[in-house]
């Protein structure tokens, strides 16, 4: 991949590739990281990656760094002792109790109840409901089955119901059901 | 019905995704028009798709390109400056507390006992702020520095309440 490639492909991937990893990660710096190691492993392997599987190879790539990132967050936590307060809160706005992003409030609630899901299973659902992958394209980029996802999101969807129907965002099946 | 629910629902996901062949998407189109549970459920499906599809798209750090063949600069360097110098720091801090003598019999004679021990303390506390900073700086690499490269005998000689200020697992 020469730079000229690498440019276009850093261009057309970076922003959502680190809008991913801040959703999973929660934390901006993290994220940063993710998406910076990321596009230098794809310079060091570009020249074994097709210019139209780099999107793919990204996206295997950030997930992978992702499950790594919170597996280290929580040795750190193990080892120092430390509430991983600034780490979950990296996002929200002082003294507001909200997220310092442009928000809705179902989209609010939604990610704090996913803080709830494996990081591996939160990866998976912004794959598929941000980037919009079709389960069959996820499953040949992470090597899973179909029939493994839908069940992985099947009961991520199972543990989100009563999170959100706590924090009175029942909204969407309200709205649906009486719509 | 039940376990025909529970079919159903695992179907769920694709029929969104207008993925499913068009038999499975009848039959799922049939019973949910028919069963109230899974129409909640695709209801919810839709609207999970609706909210983190609709998610913001965030602007990502600015990343060097590279001008030739060789590997770039690393987007990692400025912290690896920050690093160094915090390290050379916590070496120096290290070395302090490690090689000076102690003051029971064999420390130099220009140097007075107090001193020594005097000296051993802001040592002491040299590496304790500076293990602070970096605690709070780079958390998820300091398990790196302080994890594999600080032997065990100087790592137990960092008392816990000042890594582990919240007083947690240490």
């Amino acid at each position: 991949m020469d730079a000229t490639t690498y440019t276009r492909v850093l261009n057309e991937h970076r922003d959502r590739v680190f809008s991913r990893a801040l959703y999973v990660l929660r934390d901006r710096e993290d994220a940063e990281d993710v998406t910076q190691e990321a596009f230098l492993r794809l310079w060091r392997t570009g020249e074994a990656i097709p210019a139209d599987r780099a999107g793919y190879w990204l996206q295997r790539v950030v997930h992978n760094l992702c499950i790594d990132q919170t597996r280290r967050r929580k040795v750190v936590r193990a080892r120092f002792g430390q509430p991983d307060t600034e780490a979950t809160d990296r996002l929200v706005a002082p003294d507001s109790g909200h997220w310092a992003t442009d928000l809705d409030g179902n989209q609010e609630a939604l990610l704090n109840a996913m803080a709830a899901l494996p990081a591996e299973t939160r990866s998976v659902m912004m794959m598929h409901y941000y980037q919009g992958m079709k389960l069959r394209e996820i499953a040949a980029c992470l090597g899973k089955t179909v029939a493994a996802l839908k069940v992985q999101i099947h009961r991520a969807r199972k543990t989100l119901r009563p999170l959100l129907e706590a924090q009175g965002c029942g909204a969407p099946t309200a709205r649906s059901e009486t719509g | 019905m039940k376990d025909d629910c529970n079919q159903m629902e695992l179907l769920l996901t694709e029929f969104a995704d207008d993925e499913l062949e068009a038999a499975d998407a009848e039959r799922v189109a049939a019973h949910v028009a028919a069963c109230a549970d899974c129409r909640a459920e695709l209801n919810r499906e839709l609207a999970l798709r609706n909210a983190l599809g609709g998610l913001p798209v965030q602007v990502g750090p600015s990343i060097d390109v590279p001008a030739g063949r060789s590997v770039p600069r690393s987007p990692f360097a400025g912290r690896r400056r920050r690093w160094s110098l915090a390290g050379g720091l916590a070496a120096a801090a290290l070395a302090a507390v490690l090689f000076l003598p102690t003051g029971s019999g064999d420390a130099p004679t220009t140097v007075a006992e107090t001193d020594i021990d005097a000296i051993r303390r802001d040592a002491r506390t040299s590496l304790l702020l500076t293990a602070s900073i970096l605690a709070k700086s780079e958390r998820h690499t300091v398990v790196d520095v302080f994890g594999r490269q600080l032997p065990a005998a100087i790592r137990g000689a960092i008392p816990d309440k000042a890594v582990t200020p919240e007083g947690g697992q240490g």
